[in-house]
């Protein structure tokens, strides 16, 4: 079965330890249904690595970011008897966030040929206006979050890729967000 | 005039020609977000001069929302009618980090950060 690494993935050895974990599976079922809880789990896990009590900027990026993820993970999985694995880790001031999830070959398609737009492309800004341009034309959906997180929260994206025996595509995403230390008060 | 949107309101004040919304605006998808749409686009249409969006009470914005404005600016950039003024708050930081998009679509888009 075949395996494919696109971006920024596994920058950190998996042998250094890390300072704060999260590890959660959900069911995409119960986050379509209830769509509040992909906010509600992306708050928590802001509220939980925030540098202090006070680092609203952090907890507001951390849960914007996470939220992302969370929300790409529960609509592109395959519905039943599917999971989401997440597991988050702090490194000094680098926040890892992993979403694990199970989709078709069509949304694996779509995301490996967007995620290897997004590593192809140098002028971000412009990429931004132009699918906006086009899908004000086409009146398409959105699909700029992963766009978003790189260009406005400078943030690192890798993605792993594993063909599985029924056909399904186990996909994980790392995104690699940089707590701003200026809120260490 | 004013709406609910999943766990965020939207009020417009007609006689200062504002929109404030406010909460957390998370919704599903894009189909979620004509009703947003609809009112922004209503707003406009009732404003001359200038039309103020105040995001500043609005906590989270995900991308289908960042979508649905960003194609509202487009719209009423080929329209050239009102001119559109943002207000943000540096202590909301997707405000501080996205806000200013939507000043790259249309540069007679006015952004504040207070």
């Amino acid at each position: 079965m075949k395996t494919e690494i696109i971006g920024d993935f596994d920058l950190i050895p998996k042998s250094l330890p890390a300072e704060g974990t999260i590890h959660l599976d959900l069911k995409p079922i119960d986050l379509m249904t209830y769509w509040r809880r992909c906010g509600l789990t992306s708050n928590f896990i802001a509220n939980f690595y925030k540098l202090t009590p006070k680092d609203i900027k952090n907890e507001n990026s951390v849960s914007t970011v996470f939220n992302e993820l969370i929300e790409n993970a529960t609509k592109y999985s395959t519905k039943r008897d599917s999971e989401i694995v997440v597991d988050l880790k702090l490194y000094d001031i680098q926040l890892l966030m992993q979403v694990k999830n199970t989709c078709n070959k069509t949304n694996y398609s779509v995301l490996k040929k967007r995620l290897e737009k997004l590593q192809n492309t140098e002028d971000l800004e412009n990429l931004y206006i132009e699918e906006m341009i086009k899908k004000g034309d086409s009146g398409q959906g959105s699909g700029i979050g992963l766009l978003l997180l790189l260009k406005d929260y400078q943030s690192k994206i890798g993605a792993k890729f594993e063909e599985r025996k029924d056909g399904l595509y186990d996909i994980t995403i790392q995104v690699y967000y940089f707590m701003e230390e200026e809120e260490l008060i | 005039m004013k709406i609910t949107a999943g766990e965020s309101t939207l009020m417009f004040d007609e006689k200062i020609n504002t929109i404030y919304l406010a909460g957390s605006m998370r919704l599903a998808n894009m189909r979620e977000y004509e009703v947003v749409k609809k009112f922004i686009r209503q707003a406009y249409d009732k404003t001359e001069n200038v039309l103020i969006i105040d995001f500043r009470k609005l906590i989270f914005l995900n991308s289908s929302g960042i979508t649905t404005i960003s194609m509202f600016i487009l719209a009423v950039k080929k329209l050239n009618k009102a001119k559109i003024n943002i207000l943000g708050s540096k202590k909301v930081s997707w405000q501080e980090k996205s806000l200013k998009n939507f000043n790259k679509l249309w540069n007679e888009v006015k952004i504040e950060i207070e």
